[in-house]
């Protein structure tokens, strides 16, 4: 089923998210786990992290919201979608 | 009048050394000297009891007496470390060279970027004044102190290099853009008063800043100012012969293939195995030896990336 910024929670990205680290970095984590201090991210990985959350959320990463504290956690990430209108809190 | 390189002459060690064995490899933190195997620096050049003054009036004698010229203007861009502090490196440059007439000044805070920036000012003093009709451009590279790791950026190499920009040159600086970003001005720095030279440690103060925020202004910023810089020249990607970066680490190179969709060229991850980073040095280098051995034709355009942790950032698209 696809969803839009209308029907998707925070939890559905989430979700995503966790699962998304499943597939690519190989890694279940929590969804407060540190990814930078446990060494999942990559300059290279961060760059698909971020396209990710562009394309899977319809939302635009970029100035002042392009700081490591907003990409350090899963729920951190989470905040960030919902800030940017890609779902509902 | 287009505006282009006239000359570029490079000085690079004949010996090199292996960075496995460079003496502070053993003193590393194990993530650092895993950072040091997998980086994709096999060797670096390294002069022995040379300055970067020694290294830079060098390149500007040597690339004189194949292609005179009597610059009006000498453009340093400013070692890591300078020589001197109140005195003036780039002033030793112009006497040591034999530059009377030109009038020097250092191009400094930029980072390897400084090149970039360099020829770009090149171009804007020539076209500003046309009685003016050369500017040399020098660099050398040497580490800030005696560590040449730099975890987590890369290996530093010896090096040095002297360009002119001249109307009518080649090839022509087509077009060029330029940013900075100075919230990143602290990354990186030596606390270089209270510890003699040799104990000088460079510090960065978040590694997961530089990989993440620093990495992602990049792709922002740079993705744009690519863009921008063809449409100047009403070219798309399909149009670039090849691209060019600073050598930083193989993974550099791949992050920035993905970045932009434009392979990077080989010439790029060739220096890098073998002499390291050479900071504002790395662009040059790779632009001379694709030059002199690319097989690029006339009307090929080449697109220079440049950026460095400070953090600036810069594009050039030269035509040959």
């Amino acid at each position: 089923m696809t969803t839009t910024a209308e029907t998707r929670d925070a939890d559905d990205v989430r979700r995503n998210l966790l699962e998304f680290l499943k597939q690519r970095a190989k890694a279940e984590v929590e969804p407060d786990f540190d990814l930078f201090a446990g060494g999942l991210v990559s300059s290279l990985f961060a760059l698909e992290l971020v396209v990710h959350l562009e394309n899977a959320f319809g939302v635009t990463v970029g100035g002042e919201d392009l700081k490591i504290d907003n990409f350090r956690t899963v729920d951190a990430m989470t905040a960030l979608v919902v800030r940017s209108g890609g779902a509902r809190g | 009048m287009s505006v282009g390189v006239g000359a570029i002459h490079c000085v690079l060690p004949d010996q090199v050394v292996d960075v496995a064995g460079l003496p502070e490899v053993g003193l590393l933190e194990p993530e650092a000297v895993e950072f040091v195997k997998t980086c994709g620096i096999d060797t670096v050049g390294v002069f022995d009891e040379v300055s970067a003054g020694d290294l830079a009036v060098r390149a500007c004698r040597e690339l004189l007496v194949e292609h005179p010229v009597d610059p009006d203007v000498l453009l340093m861009v400013g070692p890591r470390a300078p020589d001197v502090l109140l005195g003036s490196d780039v002033g030793r440059v112009q006497a040591e060279s034999g530059l009377a007439k030109a009038f020097a000044f250092t191009v400094d805070g930029l980072g390897c970027t400084g090149s970039s920036a360099a020829w770009s000012l090149a171009a804007d003093l020539l076209a500003a004044r046309p009685d003016r009709e050369a500017v040399l451009i020098t660099h050398a590279s040497r580490p800030t102190g005696a560590d040449r790791v730099r975890f987590p950026v890369t290996v530093i190499g010896d090096g040095a290099y002297a360009m002119t920009l001249v109307r009518g040159g080649r090839p022509e600086l087509v077009a060029h853009r330029q940013e900075t970003d100075g919230t990143f001005h602290d990354l990186f720095g030596v606390d270089y008063k209270s510890a003699p030279w040799y104990e000088w440690r460079e510090e960065c103060a978040s590694p997961d800043r530089y990989r993440f925020e620093l990495a992602l202004h990049s792709r922002m910023r740079l993705s744009r100012m690519v863009d921008e810089v063809l449409a100047e020249a009403g070219l798309g990607k399909g149009d670039v012969r090849t691209a060019l970066m600073q050598n930083v680490t193989s993974s550099a190179y791949d992050f920035y293939r993905s970045l932009l969709g434009i392979d990077i060229d080989p010439v790029c991850g060739g220096h890098l195995s073998r002499y390291g980073h050479l900071g504002a040095m790395d662009v040059v280098l790779n632009l001379d030896r694709l030059l002199r051995t690319g097989g690029l034709a006339e009307g090929d355009h080449v697109l220079v990336l440049n950026n460095s942790p400070v953090a600036a950032w810069a594009v050039t698209l030269w035509r040959i």
